[in-house]
């Protein structure tokens, strides 16, 4: 876990690197400098902030979450590629109302296809979820992956309007000798990019 | 210059903080067992008159060689979660699950199931 990490890390410094003369240099479209070329706001490449807000829904053993779903990412994006470290946040409740947190910080790599976005990425996990019982909390840590899909839907002035859809998978701890958790589900969001 | 720099390395410190805070968050895991049993119990919080929910106990202990599991075992739980509040009003699970015991050390169901 800690070598993938580091290698993740590696590539998105090194995207960053290339990002920050990227800024100064408009590429053209065969990717050599020369005359600027007009590319839209989701296309140009340098240091970028993604601000998500929606919904989800997890199921954990088979008892579903559903959740107000948060998500700040900073990264860059280059030659057709995109990569965001991301913090996920999301509160909701279970289906007889159990209250949910979950906390995952992660990396997003994504193909940028014109204005649809292809993604995958790894994350971390802390669930809590507070007992009917005492009213202390479960909690579990976790590692997992999402793939999703986003569309721009509309530039402006230093930002773009985006839709995006998840899929999220993560394998969290249980405790004694039971079997651990997989939860997983989907979310759906609005958000911009800038 | 320096703070255009500082700007950008602003969100990946605030992420490594999170990431630090996070891990640094006692965890014990989640059981099934568990989840289950809080997810019955807060529905026949729901269902039942004057329920009493310090009575029952849905948390897995382990120390000083002995283990200590959730009261309702999981195939309870789920049929608690599936019946309609009139149901289990009128099949006494409202006052059953109350006069629970402990579940036996293998961590299996009570041997009288109160939910059928």
């Amino acid at each position: 876990m800690n070598r993938t990490s580091v290698a993740m890390a590696a590539a998105l410094t090194t995207l960053l690197a290339r990002n920050a003369h990227a800024d100064e240099v408009p590429p053209t479209a065969h990717g050599a400098t020369g005359p600027a070329v007009e590319l839209s706001e989701s296309q140009k490449a340098g240091l970028r902030f993604r601000f998500l807000a929606g919904a989800t829904r997890r199921y954990i053993y088979g008892v579903p979450v559903t959740a107000a779903d948060l998500e700040f990412g900073a990264g860059g994006q280059s030659h057709g590629i995109s990569a965001y470290f991301t913090f996920n946040y999301f509160l909701g409740a279970t289906e007889f109302g159990l209250f949910s947190q979950h906390y995952s910080p992660g990396l997003t790599f994504e193909a940028i296809l014109d204005r649809t976005r292809l993604g995958g990425g790894a994350h971390l996990s802390l669930e809590r979820i507070t007992r009917a019982t005492d009213g202390n909390a479960m909690a579990a840590l976790g590692i997992g992956a999402q793939v999703s899909a986003s569309y721009d839907i509309v530039d402006f002035d230093g930002g773009t309007l985006l839709v995006l859809a998840r899929l999220s998978g993560a394998s969290l701890s249980s405790e004694g000798n039971a079997a651990g958790a997989i939860m997983w589900g989907p979310s759906a969001y609005l958000g911009i990019r800038f | 210059m320096r703070h255009a720099s500082s700007f950008r390395r602003f969100p990946f410190a605030v992420v490594a903080g999170l990431v630090l805070l996070m891990t640094s968050q006692r965890a014990s895991g989640l059981r099934e067992d568990d989840l289950q049993c809080e997810e019955a119990v807060a529905h026949l919080n729901d269902c039942c008159p004057n329920f009493d929910l310090s009575k029952i106990s849905c948390s897995y202990k382990s120390g000083c060689g002995s283990t200590q599991y959730a009261e309702l075992g999981i195939d309870d739980s789920v049929c608690i979660q599936n019946k309609e509040c009139k149901e289990l009003i009128a099949q006494g699970i409202c006052t059953s699950v109350l006069t629970l015991g402990e579940r036996p050390a293998d961590g299996g169901a009570p041997i009288a199931p109160v939910c059928q």
